[in-house]
């Protein structure tokens, strides 16, 4: 069951309708059976995995407390806990990318067989692995207590808006499990809401702008410059549309049930350094990867200074890229964005000088640089391999001077133009759609940036107010790529 | 909970009307219920808005064991003509602008449906590109597949509401109105869409195998399968050479050669130099001598080769 389907939204409808008449201290047992039963129907073998790593997590922690509240060594115990933890992730994603990484460099070795253990990650587990991880370390840290139910301590690991994709859930959240509020006509209806925007994301920006993308990195050679230059554009505002929609309709899915989850982004397109898109992009993970990867590198490192935040910080970044998957095209995507961090860190002064004396158009440069820098590393992050994105590239460098060449010599004739996105898969009215897909998007964006939508929204007129929510469920109605079987793209993780 | 209710109702209110708007229309003959609206008119509508939606509706309404796959070249030829000279009945799937991805799926579709007994593909060199690949059938099939795809496809709306104003009105339906002479076209086709589709011409390894598929699967199933290359005028036939792709040419040529017998039109001859026989560079307009060629006994304006 996909989150932007017919029968997420009823599934979601049938599961709050129960969850409001059931009385607020058994809420819980509402909130994990509609969990397990929608895990289950993902990815039914995998059923069995989230329910033993939630049982181990949740003994470990009540007995790291236990003991440590008896004065008794303890750290072993954390330490057994998050090796366990982590050993299913490690095994089934990673075990077949190290083998492979061997297999090349052993001589004689052999790397077939290997690959297809990719296809066994069970759903969400890369997801629910750091949030069960997350959970220890603050047991450990005594930030919280650990929840003595084992009934609302498995609803918050497995609560079925995010176990596939996040949002991370933070140790908190368990604390809400305890009473979910019952009907509240404000709090449904700004989640309904902020969930039908996600869709709307989903299947109305970002599967229309897949077409042209899956296309292109399909067989790159076979386009021009400017045909694949634009499909990197187009992935660009696609794996926004697509993550965002995503984490909107789990957010706001919550929200119905009575969760508030945090947000997992603040306008990342709107950045002016790739530091600042960090802390846009994906807030729940870069948040848990600043808490408990970076500020404990930071500590460990504090000796040699700068050179030990350098350190420090392309770790993290190098652990965020196979975070995403074992492939070298994350770990370079992570490396990448790690040096690029570096860089920014180095000419810190440099570039605030620079603003201080020209701010309009040093902040323009540095928006429209970052955006570019982004669009350049996203293509290897999309691409399946590094041969693909080397490819791209080279079609985008090479491409535009041959385009360049044919427009010369066809007269730049609207025939000749057109010619140069043939094959994307855009009808002019799609490629109307895909444009005025992205300028929504990032009009949406800009208006949030100050005032968020939702309270601009409930200021308008009733009219207008209604009109956006018709437009809103029309366009997902009528203008939803609904012919493509498509997932969202932080699902491979 | 009342004003919720209250407030989905409303919000759910248009879309429910406009859903019974379409069962009571059904543009595609989708449900095959009611009859408000005449077949006819539907086809005018219907037909001209989403080709793949509407043939493969009207396929699945009644298959025939003899279908033709083609592009805008083959969609006009004569069916009863056809039907005359063989005996048998045919259905043509080719679709305006129709590409071989299209042809392609179009096949599977028609086998998935009828024992077929022969099949008839009108490939274009121009189509038979790996940039060509936009496939409707996708749409299509995926309505189909699932009937609530039908109540919101923009195609399904746009003709609902096309028909009903027709019906309001009484007015016959104009959906395709030429916007320029045919000189003015001509011209157009040559400096346009010729660049447009030659211009990125990439050799399709992927049709080949595609079309591979097919041929051993009606090997094995005993059906008749032949290749027609539709007459191209000789200006555009020229266009192949002044953007160097005689050599993909060839290549397309001796591919379907070797599949299947094949009747080649697109050749300098005695129609394809004669202007009046066009609409414009791409289409010609001589229907009836391509069927006497291609089910008839008529010889002289293609090349027929066996493999």
């Amino acid at each position: 069951m996909q989150l932007a389907s017919l029968s997420y939204l009823l599934f979601l409808a049938g599961v709050s309708a129960v969850s409001f008449v059931t009385p607020a201290r058994a809420r819980w047992a509402v909130l994990l059976v509609a969990s397990y039963c929608f895990y289950a129907l993902l990815a039914p073998k995998y059923t069995l995995l989230l329910a033993a790593l939630t049982l181990i997590s949740w003994f470990a922690a009540r007995t790291l407390a236990a003991r440590r509240k008896n004065g008794r060594a303890h750290s072993w115990i954390f330490w057994l806990a998050v090796v366990t933890i982590l050993a299913p992730l490690l095994a089934l994603k990673y075990a077949p990318f190290a083998a492979q990484a061997v297999a090349r460099v052993v001589p004689g070795a052999s790397v077939e067989d290997v690959g297809h253990f990719r296809f066994l990650l069970p759903v969400g587990l890369s997801f629910f692995t750091i949030q069960i991880v997350g959970y220890l370390v603050d047991v450990h840290q005594e930030s919280i207590e650990p929840e003595k139910h084992i009934g609302r301590y498995a609803a918050f690991v497995a609560l079925f808006p995010y176990v596939t994709a996040g949002p991370i859930g933070r140790s908190e959240l368990v604390e809400q499990l305890r009473h979910p509020p019952g009907f509240n006509y404000e709090r449904v209806t700004s989640g309904i809401k902020l969930a039908a925007w996600g869709m709307f994301k989903k299947v109305v920006i970002a599967d229309r702008l897949g077409v042209a993308v899956d296309n292109v990195f399909a067989a790159p050679d076979n386009y021009s410059g400017v045909a694949v230059a634009f499909a990197a554009w187009l992935y660009l505002f696609q794996v926004y549309a697509d993550f965002s929609g995503y984490s909107d309709i789990a957010i706001g899915s919550a929200r119905v049930l009575g969760i508030e989850l945090t947000p997992n982004f603040a306008q990342p397109y709107l950045s002016r350094s790739v530091g600042e898109y960090w802390r846009r992009w994906h807030l729940s993970f870069s948040t848990w990867l600043n808490e408990y990867v970076y500020f404990p590198l930071s500590a460990m490192f504090r000796r040699w200074s700068r050179a030990g935040a350098i350190a420090a910080l392309l770790l993290t970044f190098f652990i965020s890229g196979l975070w995403h998957g074992a492939a070298w095209t994350f770990v370079v995507f992570g490396m990448v964005h790690g040096v690029a961090l570096v860089g920014e860190m180095l000419t810190n002064k440099w570039r605030a000088n620079a603003e201080r004396r020209s701010p309009r158009l040093i902040r323009a440069l540095t928006w429209v640089g970052t955006l570019t820098f982004l669009c350049g590393v996203d293509v290897i992050f999309r691409a399946p391999n590094l041969g693909v994105a080397w490819a791209v590239y080279r079609r985008i460098a090479l491409g535009l001077i041959e385009d360049a060449q044919f427009l010369t010599a066809q007269g730049a004739s609207p025939g000749a133009i057109k010619s140069l996105l043939v094959g994307v898969g855009f009808s002019a009215e799609e490629l109307v759609l895909a444009l005025a897909g992205i300028a929504l998007l990032i009009g949406v964006d800009v208006l949030q940036e100050r005032v968020p939508m939702s309270q601009r929204i409930r200021a308008w007129p009733g009219w207008a107010r209604w009109g956006t929510y018709y437009a809103i469920a029309a366009g997902i109605l009528f203008f939803g790529s609904f012919n493509r079987n498509t997932s969202f793209v932080y699902y491979q993780f | 909970m009342r004003r919720f209710t209250r407030s989905a109702l409303l919000l759910a209110l248009p879309f429910l009307l406009y859903f019974g708007l379409v069962v009571i229309t059904d543009p595609f003959e989708h449900f095959g219920i009611g009859n408000a609206i005449s077949h006819a008119q539907k086809e005018r509508v219907s037909g001209r808005l989403h080709y793949a939606l509407w043939k493969s509706h009207q396929y699945a309404k009644s298959p025939t064991r003899r279908v033709i796959f083609g592009d805008s070249r083959l969609d006009k030829l004569p069916i009863d003509e056809i039907e005359a000279l063989t005996g048998e009945r045919y259905f043509n799937f080719s679709l305006g602008g129709g590409t071989v991805a299209e042809m392609v799926s179009a096949f599977w579709f028609s086998d998935a449906r009828a024992q077929l007994e022969e099949v008839t593909f009108g490939i274009s060199f121009f189509n038979f590109s790996a940039n060509e690949n936009m496939n409707r059938f996708i749409e299509a099939e995926a309505v189909f597949d699932d009937r609530l795809l039908y109540f919101v496809n923009r195609s399904v709306a746009r003709a609902a509401g096309q028909l009903v104003w027709a019906e309001i009105t009484s007015a016959r339906p104009q959906l395709e109105h030429p916007t320029m002479g045919r000189d003015e076209f001509w011209d157009y086709q040559l400096r346009v869409g010729a660049p447009r589709i030659y211009g990125r011409y990439v050799y399709p390894e992927a049709y080949e195998g595609d079309l591979q598929r097919i041929l051993e699967h009606c090997r094995m199933r005993g059906v008749r399968v032949q290749f027609v290359i539709p007459p191209s005028h000789v200006d555009l036939q020229q266009k192949v050479a002044e953007f160097g792709l005689l050599a993909e040419q060839e290549r397309f040529r001796a591919f379907l050669r070797r599949a299947a017998p094949t009747i080649d039109f697109d050749n300098p001859s005695e129609l394809t130099t004669d202007r009046a026989r066009f609409g414009d560079p791409f289409h010609p307009m001589a229907y009836k001598e391509i069927v006497d060629e291609v089910w008839g006994n008529a010889r002289g304006l293609a090349v027929h080769s066996d493999p």
